[in-house]
């Protein structure tokens, strides 16, 4: 009897040697609904079967099913008692949270998929000096832009409101060498409405 | 701890756990640190961006960093695509990656035994080739069951079948154990 370790080797094989055709691929959109096991069930298997046949797909799939499974694996350590407190607080506070919402707290933000490169500099390994300064394109109907900059810990370092579209930070502030730093700019136009484009990323190199 | 430390604070409490429990499940199918640090990087912005208390940061459900998560990641995905680019396939390890130093002659047998149970696959009946599929793809039977929804048995049963199918596919093509290992 073939090993099931030899099938799955040359499923991989086949796998990684088939050319993908994204025009047949689903949106993202529904992947992330088999993942929730949202719709029919026939529709889901269909859906599988394509997104284990297609490895662009997969990977997708596995890093919405990364954080579903996640949020299933922190929730069960969650104990009855909390449970009930938890159940307390969402009916106790249900509306509070509601407006709490990133996305009900703050005006709309639309992510700026398709902007060409909208941020200019600092990019890929630059030196501290040019850390310092931010140079982006403008939006568009932009009245500000708040300027964010995370390190790889996901600690926000710098987050500064400009009407500009340059900005530098305190020399106070300091960027570890070697490190990696993302950034990106929210813009914010006159009726309220926000666009944040794709991040950025840089190294600070060594001298 | 002025407002702005204690929400720092408060939000690396809330995503170190969350993260941390996404990468060892995303790890053992290639998942990418990459790919979870631009996520989380992105929930921490918008959270951020939300300004609540650090009180009211500690007292999220999980299931609501889920949503944020999720939605991020969405948006990251729409990007990547936008740009018709797709880093995640530069940085997601492959178990399938063909070896440098494998002969020619042997990686050729290789690709066509490969492309044989590829087409044996593609011929098995609607029900049992996704579950098959997902197996074959590296996923555990209780991984496959949790995807979609199903009993233990019901997944146990339709693999099995799916699988005989396969082998018995290949079998009337000449390759059996001899041929693929």
């Amino acid at each position: 009897m073939i090993a099931d370790a030899s099938l799955r080797a040359a499923y991989g094989r086949a796998l990684a040697e088939r050319e993908g055709r994204r025009a047949d691929c689903p949106a993202p959109d529904a992947i992330a609904a088999l993942v929730e096991q949202r719709g029919d069930e026939t529709a889901r298997l269909r859906m599988l079967d394509h997104v284990m046949a297609c490895d662009r797909c997969r990977k997708e799939f596995e890093l919405l099913r990364a954080l579903r499974e996640g949020e299933r694996q922190s929730r069960r350590h969650f104990s009855p008692a909390w449970g009930a407190l938890a159940a307390a607080i969402v009916i106790t506070i249900g509306g509070t949270l509601v407006w709490r919402a990133p996305w009900r707290d703050t005006p709309d933000v639309i992510r700026g998929g398709g902007d060409s490169a909208p941020l200019i500099a600092p990019r890929g390994d630059v030196d501290l000096p040019a850390a310092r300064a931010y140079t982006w394109h403008a939006t568009a109907g932009a009245t500000t832009y708040i300027l964010d900059v995370t390190d790889t810990s996901g600690a926000v370092r710098v987050h500064l409101v400009t009407s500009d579209t340059t900005a530098t930070t305190p020399a106070s502030l300091s960027f570890v060498v070697g490190g990696a730093y993302v950034w990106t700019v929210t813009a914010t136009r006159t009726d309220g409405s926000q666009t944040r484009v794709a991040p950025a990323r840089f190294v600070i190199r060594s001298r | 701890m002025s407002p702005h430390d204690a929400l720092s604070a408060a939000l690396d409490a809330l995503l170190a756990r969350y993260s941390g429990l996404v990468r060892r499940v995303g790890f053992r199918h290639g998942l990418s640190d990459a790919d979870v640090d631009e996520v989380m990087q992105e929930v921490r912005l918008r959270l951020w961006h939300a300004r609540p208390e650090s009180e009211k940061i500690r007292e999220l459900s999980s299931s609501y960093v889920y949503q944020t998560a999720s939605s991020a990641a969405l948006d990251l995905l729409r990007r990547r695509r936008a740009r018709r680019e797709d880093s995640l396939e530069d940085i997601v390890s492959d178990t399938a990656n063909v070896t440098v130093s494998e002969a020619a002659d042997t990686a050729l047998e290789h690709s066509e035994l490969a492309a044989e149970v590829w087409r044996a696959v593609e011929a098995l009946i609607e029900s049992r080739r996704p579950v098959v599929r997902m197996y074959l793809a590296g996923y555990a039977r209780e991984e496959i069951a949790a995807v979609l929804g199903w009993s233990e048995a019901k997944t146990r049963n339709l693999l099995y079948r799916g699988l005989a199918d396969l082998r018995d596919a290949l079998g009337a093509r000449g390759i059996t154990a001899g041929s693929i290992s």
